[in-house]
């Protein structure tokens, strides 16, 4: 009876043991379910589109190009620019990061007015 | 000559058996300062170093390295996984100290700062990083995080770190941010 009683416990105690152990789920890390907060990179490509425009004005002023030139050189700027934003993981992470939100959002908004909009009928 | 040599012989096991006997001794004395608000001195902290430097590189060496390391999905997936693990010790945008960079030695590296080392040196770095998050280091508070984090995962944190010293506050709190659909495997 003694030996079946440590028998038991002995294959309880390994029981939880080998349980602690084991790789456990990315969601047990979740203790404060933050929201990313993705305004200030919407104002960062706001402020970035406005300093390239400064920059176009600028050329426009100083230097005197025509408007072909100009305009081939808008294109390239765009270009670079949507090169860069592309081909850079941070900043394709960080979009698809702020799209998810964004959706996310959207998504709720439409269920509170569904909700709404059942309500009141 | 052979009296001589066996003379040689005496002396040098003596010297040899005295400097177990001062060594242990010292050991088992409780002299040496183990309190972490006081450094080592420099041979020990070096022969530390030494040790722990050529360890890490030897044991990494033969780690294959994933080809698809930085890709956006490894960032997401790290991040998160960093900021609730890591970044207590080994900081995060914004901050040059905590209670832990303050209180550890040795004082655990601040990840948010670039390494020197050239070009050549990443696919080792990576393996490295690897490694040290893996199996942890002896008596560094460094924790081994293999037993309950799989691979995939440890290669998605040692994606992350490899853009850490570049992120701003704003843009290292979007990439860290684990809302529930949030996994550390990537796919």
């Amino acid at each position: 009876m003694k030996t079946s009683i440590q028998t038991s416990l002995v294959a309880v105690s390994a029981l939880l043991l080998s349980l602690s152990a084991q790789a456990h789920d990315p969601k047990e890390h979740m203790t404060k379910g933050e929201q990313p907060d993705c305004s200030s990179i919407m104002q960062m490509d706001q402020s970035q589109m406005h300093m390239n425009q400064d920059q176009m004005h600028k050329d426009q002023s100083h230097m005197h190009m025509n408007q072909d030139q100009m305009h081939m050189n808008k294109e390239d700027m765009h270009k670079d620019q949507h090169q860069m934003d592309m081909d850079d993981p941070v900043m394709q992470a960080l979009r698809k990061k702020c799209m998810k939100e964004q959706q996310e959002k959207d998504d709720h908004h439409k269920m509170d007015q569904h909700d709404k909009g059942h309500s009141h009928g | 000559m052979a009296v001589r040599l066996m003379v040689y012989v005496k002396t040098l096991v003596v010297i040899v058996l005295l400097g177990v006997v001062i060594l242990g001794g010292y050991l088992y004395s409780g002299l040496y300062p183990i309190g972490a608000d006081t450094p080592h001195n420099k041979l020990t902290y070096w022969a530390l170093e030494t040790l722990r430097e050529n360890s890490v590189a030897r044991a990494a060496k033969a780690i294959p390295v994933p080809v698809d390391i930085a890709t956006p999905s490894r960032l997401l997936a790290g991040g998160p996984d960093y900021n609730e693990m890591c970044s207590g010790c080994h900081l995060r945008p914004g901050r040059a100290q905590s209670d832990f960079t303050q209180g550890l030695y040795p004082a655990p590296p601040n990840l948010t700062r670039s390494a020197s080392e050239g070009e050549a040196d990443i696919a080792q770095r990576r393996r490295e990083h690897f490694w040290i998050i893996k199996h942890g280091i002896k008596a560094s508070g460094m924790p081994a995080w293999g037993p309950t984090h799989d691979d995939e995962r440890i290669w998605n944190m040692v994606a992350f770190l490899e853009r850490l010293p570049e992120l701003t506050p704003e843009q290292y709190q979007i990439l860290t941010a684990r809302d529930e659909e949030d996994g550390g495997g990537h796919h």
